[in-house]
């Protein structure tokens, strides 16, 4: 009767667990889906400025519909990389590769302003100024 | 009291461990929110826990001649002795569900537990927006992680207290 009764009172602390669980998961995806900067449809013209090491500055016309500013890189082959949790590692930028093993990373930026989201979930809006700079040390 | 030293039995063993930690990852790389270093990591706590640091340590060495030393790898250095800590710290628990929400948790938290990197290197904005940015992912591995260990907790936690009778 005793264990009975133990039993019981541990199944319950169990469900309780799985449905606290379950419920976090919601209330994350609700911060998720209420902080996500929306992204504008339509044609957009942006400018996207590759920043190379040697301090040579290349400027790239990019006229596009894509949402965001993967699609709107990768449309024009700007970018490379490999595929990460966070979307789109990138590693490549018109062709220079950043070298591992010199830290070197590609540092994006917008109008000079570090971005807080990665290539895929950044948003493009017209006349957008974006920045690829290669960056040497973490 | 002097510390136990590993014989060469246990650190080829851990170095196995270490290896299939890798392999079994990399197998499973391609299933989104699916990975198996959790569920590992946890049964070697409960059941080869001298071992377990050693597996962990050897799998983190392991990435980094694979994948190079990055951004990610600050987070690589301490991520994996998180679970490894909580199994330790719960061994007395029972049962393939506690386990799962144990994991499910640690997959719900992973975000949240690698953004110290990015608060030191993008300040505490960087930080939110990585964990934020992060969150479909952290669900994904959440819900991951949970079904994994609800469904092989039990068999292999019998294989590896079967390995752990026999050292």
């Amino acid at each position: 009767m005793e264990n009975q009764k133990q039993k019981t009172g541990t199944n319950k602390k169990l469900l309780l667990g799985v449905a606290a669980l379950a419920v976090a998961i919601v209330v994350l995806l609700g911060i998720y889906f209420a902080t996500r900067t929306p992204a504008s449809a339509g044609q957009k013209n942006i400018t996207a400025v590759v920043n190379t090491l040697d301090g040579n500055s290349i400027s790239f016309a990019i006229t596009t519909e894509e949402e965001y500013l993967r699609g709107a890189a990768e449309s024009i082959g700007l970018i490379e990389g490999s595929e990460s949790d966070y979307g789109l590692f990138v590693t490549s930028v018109n062709g220079v590769t950043a070298d591992d093993s010199k830290q070197q990373w590609w540092c994006v930026t917008k109008g000079g302003e570090m971005l807080e989201t990665g290539v895929d979930t950044t948003p493009i809006a017209d006349g957008d100024q974006f920045e690829f700079t290669l960056t040497e040390g973490y | 009291m002097p510390h136990p030293r590993l014989t060469t039995k246990q650190i080829v063993l851990g170095g196995l461990m270490g290896a299939l930690l890798l392999v079994l990852k990399e197998v499973l790389a391609p299933v989104p929110g699916v990975e198996p270093v959790t569920l590992l990591v946890i049964l070697y706590a409960l059941e080869l826990s001298a071992l377990a640091p050693w597996a962990i340590a050897v799998f983190i060495v392991l990435e980094f001649v694979l994948y190079g030393f990055g951004m990610w790898s600050w987070m690589y250095l301490y991520i994996w002795f998180v679970p490894f800590l909580a199994a330790r710290l719960l061994r007395g628990v029972q049962g393939a569900l506690p386990w799962a929400l144990v994991s499910g948790v640690f997959g719900l938290c992973f975000g949240a537990l690698c953004t110290p990197v990015y608060f030191i290197t993008q300040g505490p904005g960087g930080a939110l927006a990585w964990w934020l940015a992060g969150i479909p992912t952290d669900v994904g591995h959440c819900i991951g992680n949970f079904f994994v260990m609800l469904l092989l907790y039990r068999p292999l936690r019998r294989v590896f207290a079967a390995i752990a009778r026999a050292l």
